[in-house]
């Protein structure tokens, strides 16, 4: 049976999957996108999804590399950091992402490994 | 146009206070846990001395079931409810109920093990090093920052506890000691383990359903393998005699809150500072008992309890600090 990944786990997904292609990845899309696939939980409010960066960020699994102001809210762009790729490891393959996340899996294993 | 630096910095700050907020009220809510608690072992049927470990066991196990419907019944009102499966059948489920283990089974065994040889002062002063254990070893696996002024807090803060437990051993002769100081250590290292596989788990799970998870998964060892081991279930039967039901419930209602915050305290903060600032509870417990029972507190009480507040200034003395809680190598 597949299931969701935690919502904070998802985020780290999508950052992480942007990082390996070198794009960038903002607040306001990482709402929006998330939003896409939790909306129907109560959870799912930007407030909990941006409390939830800022954990990603605070204990270096992401990092914020840029912010700009917009309509008098901060929005930030984050990347994975190497440690954030290494989380990664702990997805589940029963994971409805993980189909998503498998054309980045080998390179972010070698990215890694490179590391050690 | 307004600076963006100070913006992110007041965010990043309000961040970091909240976290320092969460520790703090996890201390008070498990100050309030335990006043209640000594009130509760003071009645039938856990006031029989003859089964005083057993009723010990039976509380906790009672305690944690409690707790663990109520957190539960807070994530539903939340909307997290669905996140409590995504989280338990994955690899992180399997952390959790490692965490559960180690605070359950070994801490908690180890404790009860631990008074019943070696007397309450010396298993006391033991397991008040938990916060000095759990700090070393998120450093060591967590590459949590901790800087000199925080380190020394946080030993402030374990001596502080210490003071406060501390009573002078009696000249019974303890035929089983060294086991004993083995088992005392072992509770310390349980707790301070639950505070690394916690905060581990909560780097990818948001920590009030890491939390629900290991209080549900606790309370199951409670109640499968605990109380059947020590064949408690006539005292079990007999506990919700009494006052005992809304004595129970108050309890389960400040342990709960005292372990959502100190769990969103460990996320927040890092494990050194949130399980520093959780062991300040022994002040609120004889502030408490001061209150309601006016019992004035002894002299290694006040002493304790000034050296806690100095750690604990110590450790959260400047937020900034906690911007970056870990240094990975990239």
């Amino acid at each position: 049976m597949k299931i969701k990944l935690p919502m904070k786990f998802r985020i780290l997904q999508l950052i992480c999957e942007r990082s390996i292609q070198i794009k960038i990845i903002d607040t306001f899309e990482i709402i929006k996108l998330i939003h896409l696939e939790y909306g129907n939980e109560r959870q799912c409010c930007p407030e909990t999804i941006k409390t939830h960066i800022l954990a990603l960020k605070a204990i270096g699994l992401i990092k914020e590399i840029h912010v700009y102001e917009n309509e008098n809210q901060l929005i930030s762009e984050y990347k994975s950091s190497r440690e954030g790729f290494n989380r990664m490891k702990l997805m589940p393959n029963n994971a409805e992402s993980y189909k998503e996340w498998l054309p980045f899996k080998g390179r972010v294993s070698a990215l890694t490994n490179h590391s050690r | 146009m307004k600076d963006i630096a100070s913006l992110t910095l007041k965010r990043d700050l309000h961040y970091a206070k909240r976290g320092i907020g969460n520790c703090l009220i996890s201390g008070i809510t498990w100050g309030i846990d335990a006043v209640l608690l000594g009130y509760l072992v003071t009645q039938y049927p856990f006031n029989d001395t003859k089964t005083a470990i057993e009723a010990s066991l039976i509380i906790a196990c009672l305690h944690t079931g409690l707790s663990s419907i109520l957190i539960l019944l807070y994530n539903f009102y939340t909307g997290k409810i669905k996140e409590f499966g995504r989280c338990l059948f994955s690899k992180m489920g399997i952390l959790i109920l490692i965490c559960a283990v180690c605070s359950g089974p070994l801490a908690m065994s180890g404790y009860l093990l631990g008074i019943n040889m070696i007397g309450a002062s010396y298993t006391a002063v033991i397991t008040s090093i938990y916060p000095a254990i759990g700090a070393v070893l998120a450093v060591i696996f967590l590459k949590e920052k901790l800087n000199t002024r925080t380190l020394i807090g946080i030993l402030l803060c374990v001596m502080g506890a210490i003071a406060t437990g501390y009573v002078s051993p009696t000249d019974t002769v303890y035929p089983k000691f060294y086991l004993g100081i083995i088992c005392a250590f072992m509770a310390a290292l349980g707790w301070g383990l639950e505070g690394v596989f916690g905060a581990y788990v909560m780097d990818v799970v948001d920590p009030e359903i890491a939390i629900s998870v290991r209080q549900t998964a606790s309370f199951l060892m409670y109640l499968f393998f605990v109380i059947p081991f020590i064949n408690g279930f006539n005292i079990l039967l007999n506990s919700f005699a009494g006052n005992n039901m809304l004595v129970l419930i108050l309890a389960g209602i400040a342990c709960s809150i005292s372990y959502i915050t100190w769990y969103l305290g460990l996320s927040m903060t890092g494990v050194g500072r949130a399980m520093s600032l959780n062991i300040t509870y022994p002040i609120w417990v004889i502030l408490l008992e001061w209150v309601i029972n006016g019992t004035l507190p002894a002299s290694n009480l006040i002493i304790g309890c000034l050296i806690i507040v100095l750690g604990a200034i110590l450790v959260s003395g400047n937020p900034k600090e906690m911007l970056k809680l870990r240094e990975y190598e990239e």
